[in-house]
């Protein structure tokens, strides 16, 4: 290919000319993201951080007190409760919706599928409604005398279960909704990365004799790594922060024996009902702590695929 | 490069464009109040609120008051107030939060407009509800209505039953009594199919009544520790607790469901609850026979009163004004539109007086002559929330619990709390 | 005479037919999975229409009753009446378009960037991008709100617009789409000469477009159920948006539950409606495969 550039100016000084263009081009690009970020999100994390170690009631003040939110969190039973419930609800959460959305949209996304457009959209819309409605629905399913799934189950000889009232079953009850509502989530990203393929991969592997089951596994899984490793890095910090869904199903209370107490729920009946903001900050960091951690870990095992260095 | 100055020229003008798009900022000869109420109160009340604001803006063209119903009302205005930006006028409910507010310095002491007024007049007002606005030797707001409990009882499942309706005035013994009478397993499957009792406001204030009309007292004289443990307190907990766990008239959690009214389902038939509820029941059950009779006691008869109120800003730009609107509220006029409306009671006595209540209300209003002083105290929201995660599981009746040892237990919390915050 | 040609063919044939019964099977499984998952969304859909053509009472009572005894259609024309619901309609319209549209043009060239080009800071800037998303935004929003107020834009749809017309999300799902773009295109044109801001519109974009539309979804979906934030911001009325005018339906009393059901579908509508647009996106076909030029 022709080259249109002027020949006398060297290679090296082109290069960089090059360079320096596309750096322009990309703190360009960045200015107005990173400013609306660092004010509406990123000073007011620093802002939170500074109250963590105050006692702050939002209205008076704020008063220092070191680490005593930390050494408070730490020793409250509850707190350890909130921990361990949340950490059990994102890991449930991040492999069943992916697995479930997953599937899903392969199934959607199989050409010789009849109603494509009905399904693809019938399985989005749990995440279209609000959760106050989903709530409604799905305490009525779970309801331990008269729900839908009770029912069944007394169909098939099992007897009726308490459900969202019992402190074993409740968190399981929860993440069943959580999945059934936001599994469509990765139905969607997953839909369009599979679609993003190129079919000619798939042809010239049919002709060395590949079948659904290989095309799957040394196809589409590998060319799907980056949106996999983005769908797990969000589902956690995501279900790791789940409130709605169980502040709503709960009225707040944190279910029967606190076995749906989640961290940001905990941190909301402090900081909000309690009136002790510096408190739910500090309960925020270590949330922070926690899911950068979280994240920094499945970055790294996501390095292991070339798409991943920064 | 062109090319992306051009876009973000464009972006610019659309954010202009939004910006004119939206309200434009009225213009300001006269005094702007904001009034701000809770979107969770009832409609009716809500409605006639507005009813009167409006007139009163027709009536006062200097003071513009807009009412500002607000969802998450609890969430927000401590919010709006450290930023700047609650409203002037402060809608409260004032057993609950009033001394929280008062303490946090969101309110104007309101001590000198009520000397100075001609209108407001402590005397005027129902003792027990204006005696719980006052916190640490000052007034925070103005009582605007107020409602009390008793027990609501389903005439239908009495009849049914052949058991004489209580009568005002009864113990525990009889309430026992009749609870277990109207527990009925009909179809022999090992639970009842419906049950004696439930309390509405489960499990948060309910075991207060009954601690109380056994002679106990929640706080101290000196309001500085919980005694709820004291030995009267403690049968009355326990008393409560066992009618769900031991007599049984009450429902267990998983066999109440996702039940949210199980009185006005006809699921059980005698209902602990406050004088607002029955307006509910002609929404939701217009063909339920009810009657209302008084808590009942051990060692004394009570009742307790509970209540809203508004107070005034402390950042307000304009506090005279404010008051006046505050007056209107609680003036008879108004009060007296409030009250026909047959959910609250009014806090004036001679509006109380002029209106014909209807027999539920009338049962509720002779109770109240047994109300006792809820101590108030800046940190209630606290206490009871102690109590309010415990008694979920109690009253829930699965998972075991030591009445004893966890009573010290949230005791022991709540006076660590109330130690932060002494009365001056 | 059976020849092996003719052995062979009939062996082809078994194995053809074979073939088309293991397709048959396989895709009888898959339809008979889709149809199962489909029904449990389906099924709690139409509890919830149900509900809106049902009386007051008749919601309350216990246990749940699935079809109405007597079908009342006005809970739809009552809405309107009880709420300014075509007010707070207009509203949500008014700040979730806005918000869709400046995160799909900031989005991606914030992702095209982090995706394709190499400059001092990239890793430090990506990871404090992506740290946003760590914190809850219960912590954030009373801190963001006290700056809001200092800039005046308190009760304006600025103060709805602004703060969330960049999201890390956004610039996350970006990056990672772009990445499988190839390279070589991009290096390709700028050797020919092509401008970077033109690189972005006549091949990125093109190349993105399922992003785009997953992006595009997500974004409004988020916006249009937006309920703290804007609760925090608006204080007038009329400048409420959809979810704060549907949390006016429920009181400490009651609930009108035919209402907010009634309102939870309506409210729905657009977000479906934008799903159903842009999910054409996915259909292959419209993409450059860049192998071929």
């Amino acid at each position: 290919m022709e080259t249109t550039l002027p020949m006398k100016i060297p290679a090296k000084k082109r290069y960089s000319k090059l360079q320096g263009k596309q750096r322009r081009f990309a703190y360009l690009a960045l200015i107005i993201p990173l400013l609306v970020l660092a004010t509406f999100v990123i000073l007011p994390t620093f802002l939170a951080g500074y109250y963590s170690i105050m006692d702050f009631n939002m209205v008076t003040p704020p008063k220092f007190i070191g680490l005593n939110n930390f050494r408070e969190l730490f020793s409250d039973p509850i707190f350890i409760h909130a921990l361990k419930n949340t950490s059990i609800y994102m890991v449930a959460c991040v492999v069943l919706q992916l697995v479930v959305g997953l599937g899903l949209a392969m199934i959607v996304t199989r050409i010789w599928l009849r109603g494509k457009v009905f399904f693809r959209t019938v399985y989005f819309l749990p995440v279209v409604l609000s959760m106050v409605t989903v709530a409604i629905v799905w305490q009525w399913v779970f309801d331990s005398k008269v729900g839908l799934i009770n029912l069944v189950l007394n169909n098939i000889g099992i007897a009726s279960q308490p459900w969202l009232k019992s402190a074993q079953q409740a968190l399981l009850a929860v993440i069943i909704i959580s999945v059934w509502k936001f599994s469509g989530y990765n139905v969607v990203i997953l839909t369009a990365a599979i679609q993003n393929i190129p079919i000619e991969y798939y042809e010239a592997a049919s002709v060395d004799g590949s079948t659904g089951w290989t095309d799957f596994w040394y196809i589409t899984i590998p060319l799907l790594r980056p949106t996999i490793l983005f769908i797990t890095i969000t589902s956690a910090i995501g279900s790791f922060q789940v409130f709605d869904s169980v502040y709503v199903i709960t009225q707040g209370m944190g279910g029967p024996n606190f076995s749906t107490m989640t961290l940001l729920v905990y941190l909301y009946k402090h900081a909000f009902d309690g009136m002790r903001f510096g408190y739910g900050s500090a309960v925020s960091v270590i949330m922070f702590l926690i899911l950068l951690v979280l994240t920094f870990m499945q970055l790294r095992i996501g390095r292991s695929s070339e798409s991943m260095n920064f | 490069m062109k090319r992306v100055k051009v876009f973000l020229f464009v972006t610019m003008i659309m954010m202009l464009l939004v910006t004119a798009c939206g309200p434009k900022k009225p213009e300001v000869p006269v005094v702007n109040l904001r009034l701000g109420v809770d979107s969770g109160m009832s409609p009716p009340i809500i409605a006639v609120l507005q009813e009167a604001i409006t007139s009163w803006n027709a009536d006062n063209p200097a003071i513009q008051v807009v009412v500002e119903v607000t969802p998450e009302y609890w969430t927000k205005i401590p919010t709006a107030f450290s930023a700047g930006t609650a409203p002037d006028i402060i809608y409260d409910t004032i057993t609950e939060t009033t001394s929280t507010f008062a303490e946090l310095g969101m309110y104007l002491s309101l001590d000198d407009y009520i000397a100075n007024s001609t209108s407001i007049k402590p005397a005027d007002f129902v003792q027990g509800i204006w005696n719980t606005a006052v916190w640490n030797g000052h007034t925070w707001v103005i009582p605007y209505n107020w409602s009390n409990i008793g027990v609501v009882y389903n005439k239908d499942m009495f009849d049914a039953a052949n058991v004489a309706y209580p009568q005002a005035g009864w113990t525990w013994d009889d309430f026992l009594a009749t609870a277990q009478a109207l527990t009925k397993d009909t179809n022999d499957d090992g639970t009842p199919d419906q049950y004696g009792f439930y309390d509405d406001s489960w499990p948060y204030l309910g075991i207060f009544p009954f601690i109380l009309s056994n002679g106990g007292q929640i706080l101290s004289t000196d309001k500085s520790t919980v005694i709820a443990d004291s030995p009267e307190g403690m049968e009355a907990i326990t008393f409560y607790i066992d009618l769900v766990r031991n007599y049984h008239v009450a429902p267990t959690a998983p066999e109440l469901g996702e039940n949210t009214n199980p009185f006005a389902t006809g699921v059980v038939a005698m209902q602990l609850t406050r004088s607002w509820a029955p307006a509910t029941f002609k929404d939701i059950a217009p063909n339920l026979k009810f009657g209302v009779t008084s808590v009942p006691m051990k060692v004394k008869r009570i009742n307790y009163f509970e209540g809203a109120g508004f107070g005034i800003n402390s950042k307000s730009l304009y506090p005279d004004q404010t008051w006046q609107v505050l007056e209107f509220l609680a003036g008879e006029t108004h009060q007296k539109k409030m009250a026909d409306l047959q959910i609250y009671f009014p806090v004036r006595n001679s509006v109380l007086n002029q209106v014909q209540w209807n027999d539920a209300l009338k049962a509720f209003l002779d109770e109240a002559q047994y109300g006792l002083d809820l101590q108030v105290v800046s940190q209630w929201e606290t206490l009871t929330s102690n109590f309010f995660f415990w008694l979920g599981t109690a009253v829930g009746g699965v998972d075991p619990i030591d009445i004893p040892t966890d009573v010290a237990g949230i005791i022991e919390k709540c006076n660590t709390e109330l130690a932060k915050h002494p009365i001056k | 005479m059976i020849t092996i040609d003719d052995m062979n063919r009939k062996a082809d044939q078994r194995d053809r037919s074979l073939r088309r019964v293991r397709t048959f099977l396989s895709r009888a499984v898959v339809y008979f999975i889709a149809i199962f998952v489909a029904l449990t969304v389906i099924f709690p859909l139409i509890w919830i229409l149900l509900t809106a053509f049902k009386s007051l009472p008749e919601t309350y009572i216990w246990p749940p009753t699935l079809l109405p005894a007597n079908w009342r259609f006005d809970s739809f024309s009552q809405l309107f009446q009880v709420v300014p619901f075509a007010r707070f309609f207009l509203n949500s319209v008014c700040v979730s378009l806005p918000i869709c549209i400046l995160n799909l043009l900031f989005c991606s060239l914030a992702g095209y960037v982090f995706a394709k080009f190499q400059f001092p800071g990239k890793s430090i800037l990506f990871i404090i991008v992506l740290a946003t998303i760590m914190i809850p935004f219960q912590v954030t929003m009373i801190p963001a709100f006290s700056i809001l107020v200092e800039l005046g834009w308190n009760n304006s749809y600025l103060g709805l617009i602004v703060p969330g017309m960049v999201g890390a999300f956004g610039i996350f799902l970006m990056r990672q789409f772009m990445m499988s773009i190839p390279t070589e295109l991009i290096e390709a044109a700028r050797i020919d000469g092509a401008g970077e801001f033109r690189i972005y519109t006549q091949i990125i974009i093109p190349s993105s477009k399922p992003a785009f539309a997953a992006l595009a979804i997500f974004t409004f979906l988020e916006s249009w159920n937006s309920f703290l934030w804007p609760l925090i911001v608006i204080d007038t009325p009329q400048m409420r948006t959809l979810p704060l005018g549907l949390a006016l339906l429920k009181t400490q009393f009651i609930s009108q539950w035919p209402l907010i059901m009634a309102a939870t579908l309506l409210s729905s509508l657009p977000v479906i409606l934008i799903y159903i647009i842009f999910q054409r996106q996915f259909i292959r076909g419209i993409l450059l495969t860049g192998l071929k030029q």
